[in-house]
C-alpha cells in the first residue's frame, strides 16, 4: 500500500513537473490553461467511470439474478447499445447545449458514460452466470443467502469483470476524451467552458497547426494513461484475478491480456459524437444467449421497425418531413452512394489486410521467439495506452508538411489511422492467445519434434485462428467508427469549408455537421448497419463457429 | 540391461524468487519389457521426473539415460501419454496420429495407412474425421495412446493416463494399455507410468517405486508377483498385500516429513527466540 501511494504521488509529481515544462517553454496563447484542462479532462473521466460503475454492477446483478428483469434488461440494453445514438444524439446535444455552459458539460458526460457502461454491465452479466452451479449450490448448502451471498459470493465473482471493465472504461474515456470535447455543430465549435485536453489537443492541431506542441500534447496524455494504467489497474486485475474463484475467472481475464489492457472493447466510435457498441461482446453474446433472449430481442427489433415504418408512411406530417429531408442537401449527393460505400469498404480492406499480416506475423514471432516477445511485449503495452484517435490532428498536419496536398495527406492519415486503430485489436487478441497456448499443446508440439514452418503451420496458428476471428470481428468494428470520424476534418473557422475525402463516412458527418440534416444522418447510419450485421452474419458468426472447436479444453 | 536409468537425479524451480527443491536424489531404472509405475502424493514431482526423461525438462544435477545415452531433447523413440490427452484440437483424429508421422518425414499415403490402422488397434475405427471435440474422455485417450504408438517407439511414458477418465472407461483402457504391452508384434514393450492410485498401479505394473512427498524421494520399491493376466487375482490376499505395503509406505513417508517439518519448525521457532 505505501509503494502504492509512493508512486501514485510520484506520478503526480512527474505530471506537474512535465506541465510546469510545457508551460514554460511552450509560447501559446491556450498553454497557460494546461492544468485546469488537465484536470477537468481527468475529473470528467473519473466520474463518468465512477457513475458507469455504479449502474453497470447495480443493472448487472439485478438483470443476472431476476429471471424477469434479465428477460427485458438484457436484449434491451444490447439493442440500445447498438442503436446509433449520433441518429437522435443531435437532438439530445442541442437540447442540452440549450441549457448552457453546465448543459456542454452534461453532454459530454453523457457520451463518454455511453461508451463506458456496457462493457462494465455485460461484464457483471457474464460473470455473475459464469459463476458454477456447484458454487451457487453449496453457497445455498451453507445457508448464504441475500446480503451474505451477494458479499461472499457474487462481489468476489464479478471483481474482475467489473475491475477489466472499469479499466476499458478508463481507457475509452481517454480514446474519447477528443471527440467529445471538441464537436463542431453546423460550423460551431462547441466545447465545455472547463476546456479539457482533448480540446486543447484539437485546437492546437486545427488551429494553430502547431505540430511539435501538438506531439508535446500526446506524449503528455499518452504518460498519463499509461502511467496509471500499469499502476492503479494492473495491481487491481491482479488483486481481483487472485480472488476466490481465479480458476473459473481466469478467462475474463486471459482475454484481456496481462500486460496490456488499453483497448480491450470495440465502441464504434461514430464521428465527433459517437456509437457505442460493446464489440468485444459480439462473439460471447453470439454464442451465450438463451433462446427466450433472443425472442425477446427479435420481438423488440421488430417492434422498432414496425414503430418506425408505421411512422414514415403512416403519419403524413412525419413523411413530409422525411420528403424534405430527402430534398436538402447533402441527398443530392445520395446517388453516389454505391460508390462511397465501395471506397469506404476498400479503404477498411486495405488497412484491414495490413494489419492482419504484421498482427499475425507479430504474434507467431513472439510465439517463436523469446527474445522477441522481451522487447515487443512492452512495446505493445505501451502503444496500447495512445489515445488512437488524438493521433488524428497529429498525422495529417505531419503529412500535410510533407506532401502539400492536403486531400491525399487526408486519404493517407485515414488509412493509417485505419491501421493503428484495427491493429491493436488484432494485438490484442493474438498476443494474449499466443500467450495462453497451453502448456500442453506446447509440450506436444515439442515431443513430437514440430520445428520451424511445420510448427506454426500446425501448432501455432491453428491455436491462434479463433483469436484471429475475434480480432477481425473487433478491428472491423473500431475500423467502422475510425473512418467516420477520419474521413472528414472540422475547419477551423467557419468561413473555411471543411476537408474531407468522398467516402460513407464523410458523407455522414457532412448531413450531421454542416446540414444538420437528421433524416439523411439516419438512413445513412442504417445503411452503415446493415453492413455491418450482414459482414457480421455471413462471415464472422460462420468462422466462428467453425473454430469453436479449436478451443483446448482444460 | 535397463532401458531408462535415472541416476541421483534432483531438479528445483525458481517460483517468485525462491527456489523449490522438487526432486532430491532420485535413482531408479526400467529394464527391457518391464512395466514400471511411479507413484507418490501429488507434487511429490512424479510428472517432472517423467518430463525429464521425455526431455521436454532438464534435469539440475543427475544422470538420465536411455539405452546408455544421455536423454538431452525428446525422440521419437520415447513416445508420451498425457493426462489431459494433449490432442491438438484443430485436427481430427487421423491427423493427430499422422502429423506427428510427416514431422518423421514419411509420406502421406504410409503415413494414412499407418494411422488408420493404429485407430483400429485402439477401437476407433469409424472415428477417423472426427475432431477431439466431439470424442469422450476415453475415445480421446484412445487416440493418445494411437499417436504415441504409431511413432514406434521403443519406451511409453504415461502421466496419469486415466485420472481424468471414469473408473469404468478406466479399467477398459487399462486392459488395452495391458494387451498393448503384452502384444510382441509391436516394437513398444518398455512401459513407465505416474499413476496416484495404488491399486491401478499394483494391477499393472511389475514394480511399483514409491516416491516421497515434495521433494521427492524414492522412498522403496515393491516388486509384484502376481501372474498375468491380473484380472482373476483381484479377490487374492496377495493383490491386497501388495497394496497395503504399498499404501504403507506412503504412510510411513508422510510422517517422516510431518515430523520433519516440526522438527525445523521448531527449529525456526528456537533460532527466533
Ligand atoms: N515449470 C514449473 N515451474 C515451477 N514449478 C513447477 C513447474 N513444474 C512443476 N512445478 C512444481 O513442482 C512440483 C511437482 O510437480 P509435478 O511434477 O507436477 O508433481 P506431480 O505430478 O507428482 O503431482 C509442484 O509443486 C509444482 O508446483
Ligand atoms: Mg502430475
Amino acid at each position: 500500500m505505501r509503494r502504492y501511494a509512493i508512486s501514485f504521488i510520484l506520478g503526480l509529481l512527474i505530471i506537474c513537473g512535465m506541465t510546469w515544462l510545457i508551460m514554460t517553454f511552450v509560447s501559446n496563447p491556450e498553454i497557460k490553461n494546461l492544468p485546469l484542462y488537465t484536470f477537468s479532462t481527468v475529473s470528467r473521466i473519473v466520474v463518468t467511470l465512477l457513475i458507469s460503475v455504479v449502474w453497470g454492477v447495480s443493472f448487472g446483478i439485478f438483470a443476472a439474478t431476476n429471471r424477469v428483469a434479465s428477460l427485458i434488461l438484457t436484449p434491451f440494453i444490447d439493442l440500445l447499445q447498438s442503436i446509433p445514438i449520433l441518429g437522435y444524439f443531435p437532438m439530445v446535444i442541442s437540447f442540452l447545449f440549450a441549457l448552457g455552459p453546465l448543459g456542454v458539460e452534461f453532454s459530454v458526460i453523457v457520451l463518454l458514460f455511453t461508451s463506458m457502461a456496457w462493457a462494465i454491465f455485460f461484464g457483471v452479466l457474464g460473470a455473475i452466470r459464469g459463476i458454477p452451479t456447484n458454487v451457487t449450490e453449496s453457497a445455498r448448502s451453507f445457508g448464504l443467502t441475500g446480503w451474505r451471498y451477494t458479499r461472499h459470493v457474487l462481489l468476489p465473482a464479478i471483481a474482475p469483470a467489473v475491475v477489466s471493465g472499469a479499466n476499458l472504461a478508463w481507457c475509452d474515456g481517454w480514446f474519447f476524451m477528443i471527440a467529445a470535447e471538441y464537436i463542431q455543430y453546423k460550423g460551431d465549435v462547441i466545447a465545455p467552458s472547463s476546456g479539457g485536453l482533448g480540446y486543447l489537443l484539437a485546437k492546437v492541431a486545427y488551429f494553430y497547426k502547431d505540430m511539435n506542441l501538438a506531439i508535446i500534447l500526446l506524449v503528455f496524455i499518452t504518460f498519463i494513461v499509461v502511467y496509471f494504467n500499469t499502476l492503479t489497474w494492473h495491481r487491481l486485475m491482479e488483486r481481483a484475478s487472485t480472488g476466490t474463484f481465479k480458476p473459473i475467472f481466469r478467462m475474463d481475464l486471459s482475454g484481456v491480456g496481462k500486460l496490456g489492457i488499453a483497448k480491450a472493447t470495440g465502441w464504434i466510435h461514430l464521428g465527433k459524437l459517437h456509437w457505442p457498441r460493446s464489440l468485444s461482446l459480439v462473439p460471447q453474446r453470439l454464442r451465450k444467449y438463451t433462446h427466450i433472449e433472443k425472442i425477446v430481442a427479435t420481438v423488440l427489433a421488430l417492434s422498432a421497425v414496425f414503430f418506425i415504418l408505421y411512422t414514415v408512411f403512416g403519419q403524413f406530417p412525419t413523411f413530409a418531413i422525411i420528403q424534405e429531408g430527402f430534398n436538402k442537401p447533402p441527398a443530392n449527393e445520395l446517388v453516389l452512394l454505391p460508390l462511397l460505400i465501395g471506397l469506404t469498404m476498400g479503404r477498411l480492406t486495405i488497412a484491414y489486410g495490413i494489419s492482419l499480416a504484421v498482427a499475425i506475423s507479430m504474434g507467431v514471432l513472439a510465439a517463436e521467439h523469446k527474445r522477441f516477445a522481451t522487447v515487443f511485449y512492452p512495446l505493445y503495452d505501451i502503444g496500447q495506452g495512445v489515445p488512437i484517435l488524438a493521433l488524428f490532428p497529429v498525422i495529417f498536419l505531419g503529412l500535410n508538411g510533407l506532401i502539400g496536398i492536403p486531400r491525399i495527406a487526408l486519404e493517407l492519415t485515414c488509412i493509417i489511422m485505419l491501421i493503428f486503430d484495427m491493429i491493436w485489436y488484432m494485438f490484442l487478441n493474438i498476443v494474449s492467445a499466443v500467450k495462453n497456448i497451453p502448456t500442453e499443446i506446447k509440450e506436444v508440439s515439442q515431443l513430437l519434434g514440430f520445428k520451424g514452418v511445420k510448427r506454426i503451420t500446425h501448432i501455432v496458428i491453428p491455436s491462434i485462428l479463433p483469436s484471429i476471428v475475434t480480432g477481425s470481428i473487433l478491428s472491423w468494428g473500431t475500423g467502422w467508427n475510425t473512418i467516420i470520424f477520419a474521413e472528414y476534418m472540422p475547419s477551423t473557422e467557419p468561413s473555411i469549408p471543411p476537408l474531407s475525402i468522398p467516402g460513407l463516412g464523410s458523407l455522414l458527418d457532412k448531413a450531421g455537421y454542416e446540414f444538420g440534416n437528421t433524416v439523411v444522418l439516419v438512413f445513412l447510419l442504417s445503411i452503415v448497419a446493415i453492413i455491418v450485421l450482414l459482414i457480421e452474419g455471413l462471415v464472422w458468426r460462420r468462422l466462428l463457429r467453425k473454430f469453436e472447436k479449436y478451443h483446448v479444453e482444460v | 540391461m535397463s532401458v531408462i536409468e535415472v541416476g541421483n537425479v534432483s531438479k528445483s524451480f525458481v517460483v517468485e524468487n525462491s527456489k523449490i527443491l522438487v526432486l532430491d536424489n532420485v535413482s531408479f531404472s526400467v529394464g527391457n519389457d518391464e512395466f514400471v509405475c511411479l507413484v507418490g502424493p501429488s507434487g511429490c514431482g512424479k510428472s517432472t521426473m517423467l518430463r525429464i526423461i521425455a526431455g521436454l525438462e532438464k534435469a539440475d544435477s543427475g544422470k538420465v539415460l536411455f539405452r546408455e545415452q544421455p536423454i538431452t531433447q525428446p525422440t521419437p523413440k520415447i513416445a508420451m501419454v498425457f493426462q489431459l490427452f494433449g490432442l491438438l484440437p484443430w485436427k481430427t483424429a487421423l491427423q493427430n496420429v499422422e502429423v506427428p508421422l510427416e514431422v518423421l518425414g514419411m509420406e502421406k499415403e504410409k503415413r494414412i495407412h499407418i494411422a488408420e490402422e493404429y485407430l483400429r488397434m485402439v477401437g476407433l475405427e469409424g472415428f477417423e474425421n472426427t475432431y477431439p471435440h466431439d470424442l469422450s474422455g476415453g475415445m480421446k485417450q484412445r487416440v493418445g495412446i494411437a499417436r504415441a504408438l504409431a511413432l514406434k517407439p521403443e519406451v511409453l511414458l504415461m502421466d496419469e493416463p486415466f485420472s481424468s477418465l471414469d473408473e469404468l472407461t478406466a479399467k477398459t483402457l487399462r486392459e488395452l494399455v495391458l494387451d498393448i504391452w503384452r502384444n510382441p508384434t509391436l516394437p513398444t514393450n518398455t512401459f513407465l507410468m505416474v499413476s496416484h492410485n495404488v491399486e491401478e498401479a499394483v494391477f499393472m505394473a511389475d514394480r511399483v517405486i514409491v516416491m516421497s512427498p515434495r521433494p521427492g524421494k524414492v522412498i522403496g520399491e515393491v516388486k509384484i508377483d502376481i501372474p498375468r493376466p491380473r484380472a482373476e487375482y483381484l479377490r487374492e490376499r496377495a493383490y491386497f498385500g501388495y497394496i497395503d505395503k504399498v499404501v504403507e509406505l506412503l504412510e510411513e513417508s508422510k510422517t517422516e516429513t510431518k515430523t520433519e517439518s516440526l522438527l525445523s519448525l521448531t527449529a525456526k521457532r528456537t533460532n527466533k527466540l
